[in-house]
């Protein structure tokens, strides 16, 4: 079972979770529902024309910039990291 | 998450060049540390390596939650690369988002500070609460939302300091916006909080040699 330092450290953990989500949908139902540029450009009080409507993505979740150029550093990545790994044999 | 979603132009010539100083002095104390101190072995590369890629992969996907946020995964570069290393990987993050275009060249400067906060501030919560002997879950999770505020502060701070181009909005209303920003911000961070405790312990049960203490 838990230790008493296992338990509060969970507990202080657990209360802060609670802070900052409760903080931050406070903060959302006040701002408002919309994208990151367009919450970043209303904070700071640019007038966007209108914001170009991205792809909607596999449920919801899209890539930020280019796809084309996210995919070949991704794939780039994983080979110089296999290699790294084989060749630490970490 | 704490990154300055400002298109080139809206800082300054002059504040872009003053956060791009100050990130290239940081950095360069960064890898002087890094050959000062225990040396860069294969085994740091590599674990930079992997956090480069989990880092950069990460940091692009856009969640659909509160109109859309992204985790960065600065805290755990933090904890598991340490402040050194960790400067050198979201530079490299930053650059390479610039490179597809997240976030303009010329914010590179300012999002690393922010970053290196985030880096810095969890590394030594994750250090500090080691003391304390309470479970790693709760250690590397409460490191993250440490960091994560700390850097939704630096952000609105450089933000604040910059100005932004072509606005009337005071500096009391840029403020409101900012917090209500960092605020939300601060909701997919108790995501992450989660998420790098999970990872962390699992990393403690299975390669604790991983871990820098």
């Amino acid at each position: 079972m838990f230790k008493i330092n296992d338990k509060r450290g969970l507990m202080i953990f657990g209360v802060l979770i609670l802070v900052f989500l409760t903080l931050s949908i406070a903060a959302y139902m006040t701002s408002g529902h919309m994208g990151i540029e367009e919450r970043f450009n209303n904070a700071v009080g640019i007038h966007a024309d209108s914001e170009e409507e991205g792809s909607s993505g596999i449920f919801g979740f899209n890539i930020e910039g280019n796809l084309v150029s996210y995919a070949i550093i991704v794939f780039a990545f994983i080979i110089i990291c296999a290699v790294l790994y084989i060749r630490s044999k970490l | 998450m704490a990154h300055i979603h400002l298109e080139d132009g809206a800082f300054t010539l002059q504040w872009i060049s003053v956060w791009w100083i100050l990130a290239i002095v940081l950095i360069s104390l960064c890898l002087y540390w890094m050959r000062k101190g225990k040396g860069i072995d294969s085994k740091t590369i590599t674990i930079a390596g992997m956090l480069n890629a989990a880092a950069f992969a990460i940091f692009q996907v856009n969640m659909p939650l509160f109109g859309g946020v992204h985790m960065n995964l600065t805290p755990l570069i933090g904890i598991l690369g340490g402040p050194a290393v960790g400067g050198v990987i979201v530079l490299i993050v930053n650059i390479l988002s610039a490179a597809i275009g997240h976030g303009g060249w010329g914010m590179i400067g300012a999002n690393v500070l922010v970053n290196m906060t985030e880096v810095s501030a969890a590394y030594g919560t994750y250090k500090w609460l080691g003391k304390t002997k309470v479970s790693t879950f709760a250690r590397a999770g409460s490191a993250v939302l440490i960091g994560l505020f700390l850097g939704n502060i630096a952000m609105i701070a450089v933000i604040l300091i910059s100005g932004v181009q072509g606005v009337t909005q005071s500096r009391i209303d840029m403020l409101y916006g900012l917090s209500l920003l960092a605020g939300v911000n601060m909701g997919v961070a108790v995501i992450e909080a989660i998420v790098t405790g999970y990872i962390v312990s699992y990393i403690e049960r299975a390669r604790p040699d991983m871990l820098r203490g």
